[in-house]
């Protein structure tokens, strides 16, 4: 009980726009969240949609939660890991479209997705930190909220830190440690705030390349980063260096920032990162 | 001493031709220097000049004013001897890739220097044969008053050079030792020393304490900023390539906040954070850092006893706070 009243807060604390990383300890732990989420968000006259399995089998009754399941659809083995993300945009207009997504009429939609029946769990990162770069996107620019669940006996640890990343928070009672975060802010615009040390350097260099596939051309928000080392430099350079015509634009990146990209030996042409 | 241009050492056939002129006051510095200079203009070479005041000003009056001499801004160099072979990288870099002869006349100010200071320079002496061993042919003459220098004070100098310049002509450096580099002894740190041990577990309270401590002596946040990174620059070295940990010892004292990590790797190359990196380049970007961040970087590394980091940072005078 003291474990559903934890999650009951924890998705009460959800404001419209949220994309939150809920590091899960097991299915019964799952099963437990979705009941809890699916429950409040009936009291609370929200929208639900879970992306995921039917928690506790067919028959159980999840408040008015539309659910949608890539698994049981056949959609997840045959597709590959961006596929389940223009799959579930398309069964999210079809079946919730009509819900009026975000806040408005009918109070905010709110999201819970079980990544491992969206995803393969031995998928790569990129694939699913692109996924999730989806998934905040859509959040933040619909209003809905987001919990992405990760049951973490199904997933590398280092995987679930370095997608932890991509979202603005994480819920759930073991939390792993992440020096940074990078979050949506407008259309490809992406804040990026805490420390990127050699540790979060391959998080950050596959969360940038992730955007610069989707977008081309990305501006980072340096306001709230904190510091970043020669392997987050680099990081950033090989991120853009590898996607054929991206480029960054840097904005709000303090003086030692600035310094330490002309130090670099990246501040080339050859390398298209400016820095505002 | 044959006035010629300056010859290669042992089987070199390029690099730097590193020139020691060890003059005795002003009447002997200018004839000295402007000889060199002629025979630079002779050989349709450009004369790079890095002085600092009133030395510069002096040569100014004293050298052609026809475009064949330029004169180079010392103050990117800071107090900061490790800033210089990156600075000479860049000085010289363009003109040579033109094929265009360089002779460059690099002046420091030896007097008013701290004992880690004077140390360094004297190192870095040494280092730039190595830096530019596989260069384009240049030469640079280094100029040094021994009027009020001990004899020992001018062989140590001396040793890092292999040729010498008489202000006529060249000659084989006769104290020029070509290596291993016999480094002074740190000194010993105050007894009032903070103490951490690291690993990759307590990197991010390393930063912390290394950035409370930096303000709390009255760093802005800028130098705050800079030397943080400097500082988490060696500890991931200590992490990644120095037996995964390491122990940070911090303290003030005489104008600079000190930070020293200790581990048991061994940084083979000593010019391992000296050079400008290039773009291609994979890592080694950490110690560049650091040594441009800091006021003073200190490396003693050997295979037996590991590696030694000592970083320095200059402190606002307290009356200024």
């Amino acid at each position: 009980m003291v474990e559903a009243a934890r999650l009951a807060e924890g998705f009460r604390a959800l404001g419209p726009g949220e994309h939150v990383c809920w590091l899960v300890g097991s299915s019964e732990d799952y099963a437990l969240g979705a009941e809890t989420f699916a429950a409040q968000g009936k009291s609370l006259d929200e929208r639900l949609l879970i992306v995921g399995r039917h928690p506790g089998g067919e028959h159980t009754r999840l408040g008015g939660a539309v659910v949608i399941d890539p698994v049981a659809d056949g959609r997840l083995a045959a597709n590959g890991p961006t596929a389940p993300w223009d799959f579930i945009n398309r069964r999210i207009n079809r079946r919730v479209g009509g819900m009026d997504v975000g806040a408005g009429r009918g109070g905010t939609l709110r999201v819970l997705a079980q990544m491992e029946r969206l995803v393969p769990p031995g998928c790569g990162l990129n694939d699913l930190v692109e996924l999730e770069l989806g998934w905040g996107q859509w959040a933040a620019s619909s209003g809905a909220s987001v919990v992405c669940a990760y049951r973490q006996d199904a997933w590398q640890e280092s995987i679930l830190r370095d997608v932890s990343c991509v979202h603005s928070g994480q819920m759930g009672n073991r939390r792993l440690a992440v020096s940074f975060r990078m979050s949506y802010v407008a259309a490809g615009c992406w804040r990026v705030d805490g420390v990127i040390d050699f540790v979060a350097a391959p998080a950050f260099g596959t969360a940038t390349r992730a955007a610069l596939t989707r977008n081309g051309l990305v501006r980072l928000r340096f306001d709230g980063l904190d510091m970043i080392d020669a392997a987050g430099i680099q990081a950033l350079a090989h991120a853009v260096r590898a996607v054929r015509g991206a480029k960054v634009r840097v904005e709000g990146a303090n003086t030692t920032v600035r310094r330490l990209w002309q130090l670099s030996g990246f501040n080339t042409a050859a390398v298209a990162v400016e820095i505002a | 001493m044959t006035p010629l241009s300056p010859p290669a050492t042992g089987s070199q056939s390029t690099g730097l031709r590193h020139v020691f002129y060890p003059y005795e006051g002003q009447d002997q510095y200018l004839p000295g220097i402007v000889s060199y200079v002629e025979m630079a203009r002779a050989d349709d070479a450009t004369v790079l000049v890095c002085a600092p005041e009133p030395r510069s000003h002096v040569l100014r009056q004293a050298l052609p004013d026809d475009g064949t001499v330029c004169f180079l801004d010392p103050t990117a160099l800071g107090r900061n001897p490790g800033l210089l072979i990156g600075a000479w990288q860049d000085w010289i870099g363009e003109r040579t890739r033109e094929g265009r002869a360089v002779c460059g006349l690099s002046e420091y100010q030896w007097t008013g220097r701290t004992s880690a200071q004077l140390s360094e320079m004297r190192y870095r002496e040494w280092l730039l044969n190595l830096a530019f061993a596989q260069a384009p042919t240049w030469s640079l003459l280094c100029p040094y008053d021994t009027a009020d220098q001990s004899p020992q004070d001018v062989l140590a100098i001396a040793r890092s050079h292999p040729l010498l310049w008489d202000g006529a002509g060249f000659a084989p450096g006769r104290d020029y030792v070509e290596g291993p580099y016999e480094f002074d002894p740190l000194s010993e740190p105050p007894e009032a020393v903070e103490e951490m041990p690291y690993t990759i577990s307590e990197l991010a309270l390393l930063r912390h304490t290394v950035a409370t401590r930096a303000a709390a002596l009255g760093l802005s946040p800028e130098r705050v900023r800079d030397f943080v990174v400097a500082v988490s620059e060696v500890a991931s070295n200590s992490i990644r390539h120095g037996g995964g940990r390491g122990v940070l010892r911090a303290w003030a004292g005489c104008g600079y906040l000190v930070c020293e990590l200790t581990d048991s790797g061994y940084i083979c190359d000593p010019l391992a954070g000296r050079l400008r990196p290039t773009g291609d380049q994979m890592g080694g970007r950490g110690l560049w850092f650091a040594h441009q961040l800091c006021d003073l970087v200190q490396i003693r590394s050997t295979r037996s006893e590991g590696t030694r980091v000592r970083l320095h940072i200059e402190l606002p005078d307290p009356k200024e706070r």
